[in-house]
């Protein structure tokens, strides 16, 4: 009987912790390694990513990702973008204060700053044809791209419906690896019911 | 040739082989060809699943999801033929994947061919033109043994043609085996009866010395004997004191071992089958009958002779000396089968149907003995020439020949029937002619030589023969002309010397009498010509052109009938 309760309570424990978060509750150690996988996560997106053409513009026009305001990954990510092609495009790297520039941006990572945080960011560039990519760990508001850690992995989750706004389509490879995905299947339910209706009269 | 003949027994086995190897060889290539379509086709299924998974798992790579990865991989347990699918990462570290019992675990292994009993491939996880890791996934292949079931069909017909191509080659050559083995049979046997043909002709050949052998010694003794009594006969005259009774008596000695020797001429001729038969139209019941007074005596006091004649026969066309000389020979035959005595009937009757009638009817002549009788072995020989069961010198062998050769030539037949100790049954049946007899005047009318008295030219090569025949003639009343040949004839007649009659030998050197004759009727139409010849051959074959013909040797009252008739005819 105490054994069982005990072991319970454990469980309940271990739920408590999963629930509050973990990157608080991750260890020192662990840290820059989270870093490194994110860096590397941001610097392989581009490749499951399709932009409007008009977006990308020259067939061989750098393709940018951004770092907006707080960049948690430093050097990290000079690593992981280096070298790295997306097709016929150069992936480069571009580290702005805020969205001010951020049009010319492919991807961006909103970290937020003394004058915009995250939210207001994403509020700012929100129908622009920009990847946005959050971080758990400095907010609750989600770009397309939302990391997150569970069970000690980095794992994201991704706003479809976001990326339709930005005409972006996400590559379904990339969404099956997602936690969580908001899909766009209600517009296009909408769009459907639409069609029915005009039909109709 | 031998290498020519092994070429063609084996030409047929080896094309044969030819054609099974050709049948193996194209069963093999099939077989092999569909092995690799097999082959090719799992490799192909296998690529394109693992290129589905590298595509699938491109993403969780990319991101290190290995449980996304799994599931992916998961998603290919489905299907059974697949045994192991893994996903490498870039540096090749196992990221995700299954193994099922039963297949290798190593991390990429290269396997195929004919007996492999799984397929790899690999294939690379691309991302963007990177590599970013590999996909291998080992697929089940048939057991050998399955995938050999199915090429059951093609080995089972390719098995069944050969047989079949065997079976007709062995048979092939079976037939021709047993056909060389024939033809060998054949030439074998060709010879053989070759062989056989060349001993029976030295067998004939033999035999034909051995019968001349026995006339040889039975005509020399006959002939020793008539000789012995015409010698001393010959002799008895030269005595002067002879009375005319005794001299009388040793001529009439001559003239009948002269008639005996001439009578066995014949035969020998008959048997020869080159005396033309003169068939005469004749009552065989007269022709018996005038000589059972010379049959008597011959056959003896101990011999009962009796007649048992048809009050009327048929007239038969049968030549009457051979008929007679054939009676005789029978009576002779049954005297000797009777050397304690005995009877003889002579009988006669009119075929019925119950003998072995000829066509158109035959006159019976049976005459029957009660001798020894004789045995059933010898009984077909007995009309063989020269066959005899007398001892050499006391038989010619020809008798019984003779009435054989004498039947037959008259159209008939003789049958002889035996039994031991109770006697013999020899019959002649004899064709019965359509003609009638002829009136009875020529044997009543007496016929004299002086009455048609007239010249004869006589052609004779022969210096003792035309001596005899001259005075012959002389005798008869008529006058002679000697010719020695054709030419010296034809010079006479040519030199107009009268003559009524030509008396002309057959054989001679330069022409011929035939050839003689046919020119003097040119020259001299109304004169008779009477041929001669003792060896009457040329007449059997060109025949006689319608001349009358005397047979040597004659004697003088052969040649007063054919001169008396010759005139006669002449005359008319």
């Amino acid at each position: 009987m105490e054994r069982s309760k005990l072991r319970m309570l454990l469980h309940c424990l271990g739920l408590l912790l999963a629930i509050s978060g973990l990157p608080e509750s991750a260890g020192a150690e662990t840290r820059p390694l989270e870093t490194q996988v994110k860096a590397a996560f941001l610097a392989k997106f581009a490749a499951y990513v399709t932009w409007p053409p008009s977006a990308l513009g020259a067939a061989d026009a750098p393709l940018v990702l951004c770092v907006l305001g707080y960049d948690p990954f430093g050097p990290n990510l000079e690593a992981a973008i280096a070298g790295q092609r997306v097709g016929s495009h150069a992936l480069v790297l571009r580290r702005l204060d805020g969205t001010a520039g951020a049009a010319t941006c492919h991807i961006a990572f909103l970290g937020g700053s003394a004058r915009q945080n995250p939210a207001t960011m994403l509020a700012t560039i929100k129908g622009l044809p920009v990847l946005s990519v959050t971080d758990a760990g400095l907010g609750p508001v989600r770009g397309i791209v939302h990391f997150a850690v569970k069970d000690g992995r980095v794992r994201f989750h991704i706003d479809d419906m976001l990326a339709a706004q930005g005409n972006l389509s996400i590559n379904a490879r990339l969404l099956s690896l997602a936690l969580t995905v908001r899909t766009r299947a209600k517009l296009s339910l909408l769009a459907m019911a639409a069609v029915a209706r005009r039909a109709a009269t | 040739m031998t290498g020519g003949v092994i070429t063609k027994r084996w030409r047929l086995p080896a094309l044969a082989l030819l054609t099974v190897l050709l049948l193996l060889a194209a069963g093999l290539s099939i077989i092999f060809q569909g092995e690799r379509d097999y082959h090719e086709r799992r490799e192909n299924a296998a690529r394109s699943q693992a290129e589905i998974l590298a595509a699938s798992v491109t993403a969780a790579l990319d991101f290190g999801d290995r449980a996304t990865a799994q599931e992916y991989v998961n998603a290919l347990k489905v299907s059974q033929q697949i045994l192991a699918a893994r996903v490498y990462d870039a540096r090749g570290r196992l990221f995700a994947g299954f193994v099922r019992n039963g297949a290798s675990s190593g991390p990429v292994s290269t396997a195929g061919g004919f007996g492999a009993s799984v397929a790899q491939v690999n294939v690379p996880v691309m991302r963007s033109g990177t590599r970013i890791g590999t996909v291998n996934i080992t697929t089940a292949i048939e057991p050998v043994s399955r995938r050999v079931s199915r090429y059951a069909i093609i080995a089972l017909l390719v098995g069944m043609t050969s047989l079949v191509l065997a079976v007709m080659s062995y048979a092939q050559t079976a037939l021709r085996r047993v056909n060389r083995t024939l033809a060998k049979a054949n030439d074998d046997l060709q010879f053989q009866m070759e062989e056989r043909a060349r001993t029976e002709e030295q067998l004939r050949e033999a035999q034909k010395m051995q019968s001349l052998g026995k006339l040889t010694g039975g005509v020399a003794h006959d002939f020793n004997n008539l000789l012995a009594v015409i010698q001393g006969s010959a002799e008895l005259l030269q005595r002067p004191t002879l009375s005319e009774e005794r001299r009388m008596r040793y001529t009439q000695t001559i003239i009948d071992a002269s008639a005996q020797g001439a009578s066995l001429t014949a035969q020998m001729l008959a048997f020869a089958r080159r005396q033309p038969l003169k068939p005469e139209v004749l009552d065989l019941n007269k022709a018996i009958g005038k000589m059972l007074v010379m049959l008597q005596p011959l056959l003896g006091a101990n011999i009962s002779l009796t007649t048992d004649l048809e009050a009327r026969v048929d007239p038969v066309e049968v030549d009457p000396g051979q008929f007679e000389t054939a009676l005789l020979n029978i009576i002779v035959n049954a005297r000797d089968a009777m050397p304690d005595g005995g009877n003889v009937t002579i009988r006669s009757r009119n075929a019925t149907s119950e003998d072995t009638a000829l066509s158109g009817g035959a006159v019976v002549i049976s005459v029957e003995d009660s001798g020894t009788g004789i045995p059933p072995d010898q009984l077909a020989l007995v009309f063989e020439p020269f066959f005899t069961t007398k001892t050499v010198g006391k038989g010619t062998g020809l008798g019984l020949s003779q009435v054989y050769g004498f039947t037959t030539q008259s159209g008939g037949k003789v049958q002889i029937e035996s039994e031991l100790e109770k006697g013999t049954v020899l019959t002649m049946l004899l064709p019965v002619s359509g003609r009638p007899l002829p009136a009875d005047k020529d044997d009543h009318r007496p016929v004299t030589g002086r009455k048609a008295a007239g010249r004869v030219l006589l052609v004779e090569d022969n210096e003792e023969v035309g001596d005899l025949a001259a005075a012959i003639f002389e005798e008869l009343g008529h006058g002679v002309v000697r010719a020695r040949n054709g030419v010296e004839a034809l010079k006479i007649a040519d030199e107009g010397a009268p003559f009524d009659l030509v008396f002309s030998d057959v054989v001679m050197p330069g022409m011929t009498g035939l050839e003689l004759a046919g020119e003097l009727q040119q020259r001299r139409p109304n004169i008779p010509i009477i041929l001669t010849t003792g060896y009457s051959d040329r007449i059997t074959m060109a025949g006689s052109e319608g001349f009358p013909v005397v047979h040597k040797p004659y004697g003088m009252q052969a040649l007063q009938s054919a001169v008396d008739k010759a005139l006669a005819t002449a005359r008319r």
